[in-house]
């Protein structure tokens, strides 16, 4: 599936799970099954989109590719080198080629570090520049990312909201990275700031050459900066199509109750919209249903749902889903596919 | 719509103004918010971080901390009774500030009675030393009149109507044995128990996944209609607000900037503000490639406001006028109920 467009990471079967200790020994009692067995590509120079909702694995996903969180199964492959078993001195290198944006614009900033030592705190880790050529740099960063390069001695708390993301974005450029990861860029921005943020990174992506890795909750964010896009459900990576494709088709009963559960700011289409309200709650991690996580909740559940975990399979060219009975448009609905043949026992 | 001389109208701002004392100076909050509801109605208030919404809410329950919060003048009437009355009168040549407002006992009976408020965050509106039933029935005896084993009764059947099942064996249970979803259904059992004639809820989904958020929207849209309240939405998403508002007030920096019915606000915005809101939000039912337009610079600090309007610097259409004088909500556009505090609204292109 490459049609001309290069590989930059890949992710083949990747687990991770969070140890929970208990008992009078400490012992390890059970897992909180965060990611389970995900594989995704990501091609150079596009924006990835993550969606899935709270305790879906997307922060952790992306946190692991960046070597942040230990990996229990499953390779992350960059620029066709494995980096999942590198030594914490191996991975410092790749360091410049994969950067940062977290959500928290207030946490994520030292508040005791001025811009300038936020930003240039990267060169000097990997000891480029002297300080005169480093302060150069950083005001021209400042200026790329819209804000004062007069402003490079303020603090933090001297900047709202929006400019502090941009601060974060400065430092993540700092080191001219290939690929990026933005954790929830904008969901701590108010509504009117996002769209600066927003076209800011669309902006310095053609500039930079960058590849974005944009993991959020809100739908039409992602859709909106998004070439491709990826939705997850308890740790499991539910469909993958592009941006366009997905909205219009989307085809895993989650993804089409996410889509239907999302606010339009239209009157008229809120009036007449088909709504698909799920029940029930997201379980939990530590206790995952069986075969589909989906099941629990699904609008269109079988008995092999339960018993026999869907495959990934690409249904439309590009358009990967992993559901029993995905629904292809125009051509068939969910009450007349056979299910698949359970695999006897 | 009856206007606000009509007899429907349930509550009733005039000119309410909410002032912060802090050590960095007066922080306007509120400084200017004139609204009113209808019986029945469901009012969206829309705005940002620190445009007043919540403080307006807050206000009409008065719970508003003095100090160092203080009502600087204006009226809420709810049926008529002053929940907040200041006015300012002239004796002589001294100004003297009148506070005709209720006192705190008779606010009592209508703060969780009369009026009941769902707050953002289900986590810590809840007692979590108290069982879930226990907070239901509280609320009930308090204000219902009624004995223990009623309100226990009650609050069962609330929590049935909110859909939580097994009800009768989930009063003995603890918020933290809730989900978050659940916890918000909880919060609207209790602001519901009473039958008031007004639910405030202020971001009430914010918290929550967007399909839990389906989830809440679609009970809350059953409910009101069920209990015939009045409902105020407060929210910074106006995608929620399209799905369940009949009329729309959107805030900014303490003032009410435009008000009308829904579809008015959302398909011919006068003020700049509510017109660029709508154009800087990434839209699912728009084509993807539609630019977004965003509002150039922040929100303004409400410490250093100036005399004029406060979205003077971030407006295109503004006019020398706008820094010189706060404009009024006046009427606007063709059909009634339209306002907007604009001295040089937003001219619709002809369709």
């Amino acid at each position: 599936m490459t049609d001309g467009k290069n590989t930059l990471l890949e992710i083949r079967n990747l687990t991770i799970q969070f140890p929970i200790k208990g008992g009078f020994l400490g012992r390890q009692v059970g897992a909180v099954h965060a990611v389970n067995d995900v594989n995704l590509t990501v091609y150079e120079g596009e924006t990835l989109g993550l969606v899935g909702e709270s305790g879906s694995g997307k922060t952790t996903l992306g946190r692991a590719i960046l070597k942040l969180l230990p990996i229990r199964a499953g390779q992350v492959i960059f620029e066709g080198k494995d980096i999942t078993n590198l030594s914490p001195g191996q991975v410092r290198p790749l360091r410049r080629d994969m950067q940062m944006v977290f959500q928290d614009p207030f946490g994520s900033l030292d508040p005791r570090m001025t811009v300038f030592q936020i930003v240039s705190e990267p060169l000097v880790n990997f000891k480029m520049g002297d300080k005169r050529r480093q302060r150069e740099y950083v005001q021209e960063l400042l200026k790329t990312v819209g804000l004062n390069p007069d402003h490079i001695n303020r603090y933090p708390h001297e900047f709202s909201g929006g400019q502090r993301q941009r601060v974060g974005i400065a430092r993540s450029l700092a080191l001219r990275p290939k690929f990026v990861v933005a954790d929830e860029p904008v969901s701590a921005l108010d509504v009117s700031i996002q769209a600066q943020i927003l076209n800011l990174m669309e902006e310095l992506q053609g500039e930079f050459g960058l590849t974005y890795l944009f993991v959020a909750h809100n739908l039409s964010v992602v859709r909106h900066i998004s070439d491709r896009v990826a939705v997850m459900y308890l740790g499991h990576l539910v469909e993958i199509a592009d941006s366009e494709d997905l909205y219009d088709h989307p085809l895993h009963p989650y993804t089409q109750a996410l889509m239907s559960a999302i606010p339009l700011p239209d009157p008229i289409q809120e009036r007449n919209k088909q709504r698909i309200i799920l029940t029930g709650d997201i379980p939990s991690p530590v206790n995952p249903p069986s075969a589909c996580p989906f099941h629990t909740r699904c609008f269109k559940a079988r008995p092999i749902c339960s018993q026999v975990t869907p495959a990934f399979e690409e249904k439309r060219p590009g358009h990967w889903v992993a559901c029993h009975f995905a629904e292809v448009p125009g051509v068939t609905r969910p009450e007349e596919i056979k299910p698949p043949e359970a695999a006897t026992p | 719509m009856a206007d606000e001389a009509g007899g429907d109208t349930l509550l009733q701002i005039e000119n309410l103004r909410t002032y912060f004392h802090t050590h960095a100076g007066i922080v306007r909050a509120v400084q200017g918010v004139n609204l009113h509801l209808d019986k029945g109605e469901t009012l969206g208030i829309v705005g940002e971080s620190g445009s007043g919404k919540s403080v307006t809410a807050l206000s009409i329950m008065r719970l508003i901390p003095q100090p160092p919060g203080e009502f600087a003048g204006g009226r809420i009437l709810f049926r008529g009774t002053p929940i907040v009355d200041v006015r300012e009168e002239k004796r002589g040549n001294e100004i003297r500030r009148v506070d005709k407002s209720i006192s705190e006992s008779q606010m009592r009976r209508i703060r969780g009675g009369d009026i009941g408020m769902i707050f953002q965050d289900p986590m810590t509106s809840l007692n979590p030393l108290l069982t879930i039933g226990r907070q239901i029935a509280e609320t009930v005896q308090e204000h219902m009149g009624v004995g223990r084993k009623e309100a226990y009764d009650r609050a069962t059947e609330m929590l049935m109507k909110v859909g939580i099942p097994s009800a009768k064996q989930r009063l003995k249970d603890f918020p933290f044995q809730f989900s978050g979803g659940m916890r918000q259904r909880v919060m609207i059992a209790i602001a519901l128990s009473t039958n008031p004639d007004l639910l405030i809820a202020d971001e009430p989904t914010t918290a929550l996944d967007v399909t839990i958020q389906a989830q809440i929207l679609d009970l809350m849209r059953g409910l009101s209609a069920e209990f015939g309240s009045s409902v105020i939405l407060i929210t910074h998403d106006l995608g929620v607000v399209a799905g369940m508002a009949q009329r729309v007030a959107v805030m900014y920096a303490g003032y009410v900037v435009e008000t009308a019915v829904l579809d008015d606000i959302f398909y011919h915005a006068q003020h700049p503000y509510t017109h660029m809101l709508l154009q800087s939000i990434p839209r699912l039912d728009l084509p993807r490639d539609q630019p977004l337009h965003p509002i150039p610079g922040s929100p303004p600090d409400l410490l250093t406001l100036g005399p004029g309007c406060p979205f003077v610097p971030r407006c295109p259409n503004a006019l020398p006028i706008c820094r010189q004088q706060m404009p009024p909500l006046d009427p606007v556009g063709g059909s009634g109920g339209h306002l907007a505090a604009c001295w040089n609204p937003v001219k619709e292109k002809a369709a």
